[in-house]
Formats: structure tokens, sequence, C-alpha cells
């Protein structure tokens, strides 16, 4: 009925700066602003500090790099500026230009280590025993701490020798009952984390899926690429981009959709590559228009009138939901409280604390680790007072940092949903 | 589905959405984001009038029909404020006033403006009272100057002496402060016990004592109360730039009172299209990088504000329209001399009268007046007719519709 009134223009996310009146709405909700003097708000460094981003003339950062990603400010903005991108945008430049200065900068490897998460799975993996022994070893964290700036009480998951594909393609086909012939077929993009270390996020969706009349598909796959461009390594986030994109590119071609499990990751495969690594090819158009995140896909089935809701009664269990940053940013609204509605007995309470600190690796650095904590503290406290022993998130990083700083269980709504359909 | 969707979150979206639950409603909002409850000054405005503001409201109606407040009825204001009053109570928020005449409120340069409500910890400011005053505020703060505000008092005939006091904490970071930060700071009994401890030697007589409405913000109303105690006289807030803080107390109000009652507040989510079959409304759509997400709805509350709160945009002509359904606008300038008139905000400005046209029960309506969709009610600043900043009725305007508005789509 309308058009877009934002002009064609104005599409680059960096233009969105010229739509800034400066009411500093932003800054009065960043979550990073209230427990540091060390970051000004989203509004200088983002639309206000962007006016003087001249490409050819030495840029003033100095506070960006404590901007922890979360995307409130893009959040509450009336105007539509896009402040948390303008800054992811002006990270990479920070970094290249830091990278000329101090090439052997520890926090610099710090940051490519952390952006490399699929390559710690796997080598975490190979050694998973010594692995999880060491990262539990308090000295070792302090060593890991003073050479690499990785903080010694940032949540670390357990590796696995055995990864989630390995199930999928042993066990679970030789288990599974066969798929109804002429079964609509779904891709799964299950990430690396779990691949590597939350399998029971995966086998969940999987059976949901399945208990939903699905042929679940494992395409060949890689990391989305978000920790690395969130490092600010542009170039390695694009490298795995265009990997993802010839690996999924015969699924996309047969029409069928890709359901994504990690809200970032989703977020990634949808928006960013296009958005934010620039990368405007029909591939990545294409792509994107199959992904949907997990919840988004069952809502929509439900919608439709073809989700199951043969859930068991729950007998009035309460359950906490924390909405991670990164689903937010999809703009699709809160499937998951939709669906965890559609449960009988079951209360799903939103905790309605915007953040949890922990925005992917941000928090794992030891120079803003207090800083994710001071963030996260209100939604930790909430969680201990709740009485509740298992709170659910949707986002692999918040799910382990709220365990860790909570001492809740934190699972993925699919996993609720799987327990209330009496799924394995 | 929805049993009520509110498009908008400024003042009347939250507020009707909150009313919606309180009727059993499945409710949810969904909005560009966060509006104009972070630029209101906090106190609530019905009218600009003396005397009793309920028979001038019910004047002001009988003699312009098209106004808002003779869309809602006398009572729906009534009845509002008595809805938002208790339902800020629990959360500390209280409002005290009447509608049986203002209270003259002060503003950060000194002016007095005319307000039915305010929250407690403004109203020891009414200057009906004679009580010499204390402006107070912190030294080389940008957005508040004791001397200016206590001097344009003084000119007016009000007594009052300024103080600038010394709050470190504004000095030490390199970066600009906001209110939202100053109000954080109080938030801390040792930065209320340092600022009272200055305070109290330069009262000199003053029987009252003004500061930025940057008292306390998750801490509010404590912190205001704590620091009233500590001086010794009582203590009021007077409304700074934005961001408002008093306006943030009632957003966050809104916010526990919604998550309270389970409605969902989905922000960053501007409504693309409205999916209608013929004179009702079925959904909401919201666009994303890929695709439109859906919102279905018995019934839509349309808070999404004027021109200046982004329900309503004009072009560089001058031509206006609403955003989300492209409903006639009326009363938009005609001309480019209407457009430039002498004074924008001390005048009839025409554009202030520009919205949508609605019926009594707020359906909005075309041209000749004909309802375009049942199932529909405007709520806030979207609607035609009034000029809230020179009438004085900002505030009873989004009380009164929101109020009017709930109330009509449950009866």
């Amino acid at each position: 009925m309308n058009e877009t009134y934002t002009p064609a223009l104005l599409e680059d996310i960096k233009r969105t700066a010229d739509l800034c009146v400066k009411c500093n709405i932003c800054t009065s909700a960043c979550p990073v602003v209230p427990v540091t003097e060390l970051f000004p708000g989203p509004k200088y460094v983002g639309p206000q500090a962007q006016r003087f981003r001249d490409p050819g003339a030495p840029s003033p950062d100095y506070s960006l790099d404590y901007c922890s990603g979360c995307g409130i400010c893009t959040l509450v903005c009336p105007h539509g500026v896009q402040v948390m991108e303008i800054n992811t945008a002006a990270k990479a430049e920070l970094r290249k230009r830091n990278l000329e200065k101090k090439p052997l900068d520890p926090k610099l490897l710090r940051n490519w280590l952390l952006g490399r998460n699929e390559a710690l799975g796997q080598l975490g993996g190979i050694v998973a025993p010594v692995a999880n022994l060491a990262l539990g070893i308090k000295p070792v964290r302090i060593v890991m701490e003073k050479t690499l700036g990785i903080h010694h009480k940032a949540p670390f998951p357990r590796f696995h020798f055995r990864k989630f594909r390995g199930w999928f393609f042993g066990e679970h086909q030789r288990e599974k009952a066969p798929a109804p012939a002429g079964a609509p077929k779904v891709a799964y993009f299950h990430g690396c984390a779990t691949n590597h270390y939350e399998h029971e996020v995966g086998k969940a969706i999987v059976r949901v899926l399945e208990h939903n009349g699905f042929e679940v598909l494992l395409p060949d796959q890689n990391c989305c690429g978000l920790p690395m461009q969130s490092n600010g390594d542009f170039d390695g986030a694009r490298r795995y981009a265009y990997a993802n994109l010839k690996k999924l590119g015969p699924t996309v071609e047969q029409d069928i959709p890709i359901v994504v499990g990690g809200t970032s990751c989703g977020l990634e495969l949808k928006s960013d590559y296009r958005e934010l690594l620039g990368i405007h090819t029909p591939e990545a158009k294409a792509l994107a228009e199959h992904v949907y995140d997990i919840n988004e896909f069952l809502w929509l089935l439900h919608e439709e009138g073809r989700l199951k809701t043969d859930f068991r009664e729950q007998g009035g269990r309460y359950l906490p939901y924390h909405t991670s940053c990164h689903q937010k940013l999809h703009r699709i609204g809160r499937p998951a409280l939709d669906l965890l509605a559609l449960v009988p007995g079951l209360t799903v309470e939103e905790q309605g604390v915007d953040c949890c600190g922990i925005t992917g690796t941000y928090g794992y650095k030891s120079e803003k680790y207090d800083i994710a904590q001071a963030v996260g503290k209100p939604l930790f406290d909430k969680l201990k007072a709740s009485g509740a022993s298992t709170a659910v998130c949707d986002n692999e990083t918040c799910r382990w940092n709220i365990a860790t700083s909570s001492g809740l269980t934190v699972v993925h709504t699919i996993q609720v949903l799987a327990e209330a359909y009496g799924l394995g | 589905m929805d049993d009520v969707l509110v498009i908008g979150a400024g003042p009347a979206g939250l507020f009707s959405a909150c009313l919606a639950t309180q009727r059993g409603a499945k409710t949810r909002v969904i909005a560009a984001g966060i509006n104009t409850t972070h630029v209101m000054p906090g106190w609530l405005a019905a009218l600009d009038a003396p005397g009793d503001l309920a028979a001038e409201v019910a004047k002001l109606a009988a003699r312009r029909p098209d106004h808002p407040y003779a869309l809602t009825g006398s009572a729906a204001l009534a009845d509002g404020i008595k809805s938002l009053r208790e339902l800020c109570e629990p959360y500390g928020l209280l409002y005290a006033g009447s509608l049986r005449g203002n209270l003259l409120l002060p503003t950060a340069m000194g002016a007095a403006i005319p307000a039915a409500y305010a929250p407690l910890s403004f109203t020891a400011g009414d200057l009906a009272s004679a009580g010499p005053m204390l402006i107070a505020g912190p030294k080389g703060w940008r957005d508040f100057y004791p001397a200016l505000c206590a001097a344009n008092l003084g000119r007016q005939g009000h007594a009052a002496e300024p103080f600038a006091f010394d709050l470190p904490e504004i000095h030490a970071v390199k970066f600009d402060n906001i209110s939202t930060g100053l109000a954080r700071l109080f938030d801390q009994a040792d930065v209320r016990e340092r600022v009272a401890a200055q305070i109290r030697p330069r009262l000199n007589g003053a029987t009252r004592v003004g500061m930025p409405a940057v008292l306390g913000l998750n801490d509010y109303p404590h912190s205001w109360q704590h620091l009233q105690e500590l001086i010794g006289v009582p203590v009021f807030e007077i409304p700074t730039l934005p961001p408002s803080v008093p306006g943030m107390r009632l957003y966050n109000v809104f916010k526990a009172a919604l998550a309270r009652a389970g409605a969902q507040v989905l922000l960053n989510m501007p409504v693309a299209r409205m999916i209608v079959e013929g004179e009702r409304v079925k959904a909401a759509a919201v666009s994303n990088v890929v695709r439109e997400t859906v919102y279905r709805g018995q019934n839509v509350i349309l808070a999404t504000g004027g021109l200046y709160g982004g329900g309503i945009v004009s072009d560089h002509h001058g031509a206006l329209r609403e955003t989300v359904f492209g409903l006639p606008v009326r009363g938009a300038p005609e001309t480019s001399g209407e457009w430039f008139a002498e004074r924008f905000l001390p005048s009839d400005h025409p554009i202030h009268y520009a919205g949508i046209a609605a019926d009594p029960l707020l359906r909005p309506v075309d041209e000749n007046g004909r309802v375009l969709y049942e199932n529909v009610r405007v709520a806030g600043r979207a609607l035609a007719g009034y000029n809230g900043p020179c009438e004085g009725s900002t505030e009873g305007v989004w009380i009164a519709s929101s109020r009017r508005a709930v109330d009509t789509l449950f009866a």
C-alpha cells in the first residue's frame, strides 16, 4: 500500500547516519554506557563519528572498540538509523589500521583466534578430554588470559570428539523412521556450536521437524563467518560466506527452505552477507530468501495450520525466557514466545532485560569481561531469584554465558518443544 | 491472532496497549522504535485554561466539534487519567493534581507551563505558591543553567536564586553527559549526600529547591525522596532537554506492565503495509530483509504519532502522508505561505492541526466523514484537529483518546 519512505541512497547503512536527530534515545537504551566510562554511547561512535570518517583521513575512533555490537541502539531508534551496523563497519576499518600500526599486538591475535571458532571446535574436539581438562584448570586459564587476553572466567563450552553431523549421518539415519513418501524437505544449517558443542540442540531440531512430517537434510556447510566479522575481519568472513554460498547453492536451487537454530548464524545468512559484507550477488539474495530462523519457520507453519500441537500437559511448569539481541535484529517478532504459548500448562516469561552482555566474543576478552558481566547482571539476578532451574534462550554464546553466570541450565526453545512433544 | 494490535510505542500506543490487556485482550505492540516518551516533559497537561478544566474541556469540545476532545467526550479524559494513575502507582510513579485547576510549573528556561497533573517530584515547583526557590544544577552541565532559569523566573515575579553545585563525576569522563547518565548518578546515595551537603548551606531562606529532572531513574522515587530528606525542604524537578528522564520512568512502567500482562512490545518493526479486506483490517505486515512478518489482529489501534512522531510525514513540497495505511491527512497547510507562517511554535500554525480525521468511535474517516475501517481506532498525536503545544493539551489528548479507543473496542 505504501512504499518505504527511505530514499534509495539511504539504504546504504553508513548513510542512515543522516537520519539521526541526536535525540539520544539510543544512548539512553545502550546497556554498555551505564557500566563503563570507556564507551561514550552509540550516538557518538555511530552516526556522529560517521560524519568524520573520511576514507582518506585518520579516523577519530578511540572508544568504538567498546561497542559490544548488541544492536539495541538500532532496535530503539525511531528514525531508522542503523547504529550498530555503522559501528560494525567502522570496526573493520579500525582493525585494518591497528594491524598496520601494531601487527604483533596479542589482542589482534586473540581476536583472530576468537573469530575461528570452527577451527577451534575441530582442534579442541580432536583432543577433547585434554582440552576440556585444560580449560577447567585455573592456572591454564590465567596463562591464557596473560598471553592472549581471554578472560579466565569466560564461559567455554565443552569440546566433544564426536560431531553432531556424525550422529545425524550415523545412528540417526539407522534408527529413525523412514520419511513418508512425498514428505516436504527442509535443510538444516546447524552452525559450529551445535556441531561441536551442543548436539542436543541439533537433535531436538531434527526430531521436531521430522515429527512434523519433514524430511530433514543436512547440506555441506561451514562457519557462517560472523565471529570473524564481529572481530573486524571482513575478508575472512567473506571467504566463509562465499564458501557457504557454494555449498548451500544446490539446496537453494531446489527451493528447499533452510532452517537455522542459532539466531546469530541465521542473521548472518539472511542479512549480513549482503548488508555488511557487501556481497550483492543473486546467489546471496536467493540464499537469504530461503533462510528461516527455526522458531520463525515453525511459527509460520502454525499460521498455516500445519504445525502439530500434540504437546503434553506441562503441569504448570515455569520457564524464564531471554530474547537474544541477534534474535531481535531478525525483525520477526518473538516467534519463540508465540510457539511456547501453544504448549498447555507451560508459563514462559520474557525477562525484559535487553542484553546478557556476552554479545558473541566481546565478553571473552579480558579487558571487556567485567563490562559484559555488569551488563548481564540484572538478568542473572532475576534468573537466580526466579526459583527456576532451567531458562530458555536461542543463541548459543548467550546460553553459555547465562548458564555460567546464573547457575541455571539454559536450553533452546526447540529443546522445550521436543520435550513437550515427548520426543527422545 | 491477536485481539488488539497496537501500532506505535509512544505514550498513546503503550498506554492503549496496557488498557487493552486490562480488558483481557491478547495484545501486541509493533513499532519503529522508542518514541515521544523520551522527549516529553513529564507532566500531564490537559488544557491551558483558567478555572475548572473539565468544564473548559467541555466548552472547547462544543466550540470545535472536530477537536479530539469532542470525539472522545470529556469523561474519557478523567477516566483516562484515573487509569493512568492506577497503572503507575504500583511502580512508585505517583501523579498529583486535578482537573479542577492547573498547576503552573517551571521549565529549564524559567517559563511557566500549566499542567493538570504532574509527578509528585514536580509539584513543589507550582508557581501559584509564593515560596522562594533555590534553582540548583550541576556546574558545567550544558543541559541546565540554574542562573538562566532563576533569572527568568525572577523577571516574572517568582523569587528564585541560582546555585551551581560541584559534581566531579560529570567532568571525570571526557564524553558528553546526558540526562540519563545524571539520573543514574542520582541513583547513588553518596552522590545525593554530596549534592545535599552543598545545597543545604546555600538555602538562604529558600523554602523549596528546583533541580533538573534527573533525580533518579531505576531507584526513583526513592532517589528523589532521599535527596529531599537530606536537603530538608521540598525538592522539585524541572524538565531538561531530551532525553527525558520523567518520560523514561513512564516508559519503564508501561514496559513492565505489558511484560507482566504477557504482551509483546516489538521495536524496529515499522509496519510496511496493512492487509485489508473491505472495511476490515486483517493484519499488519512488517518487512525484514528477506520477507514480511505478518501479524493478524481482530482490532488495530493506530498510535503512530503525528509529524514529530513519524506517523505522518511530509515531502519537500509540504504534502502530508500517513505512513501505515496511507489514510487521508486533514488540515495540511495548503500553500507555502501557510507553511511559512510568521511564527511556528507560539502560534496557530496550521501544521499543528494536521492529522487523521476520525468519528466519535475514533475510527478513521475519509473527506466525507465515511468510516474507512470499522475495526481501527486512532489514538494520540495522529488525530487531526488540535494544537497540543499551544492549547496545552498534548498529554490530555493521548490519555483521553487511548482510553476512548479501548473503551469503544470493548463496548
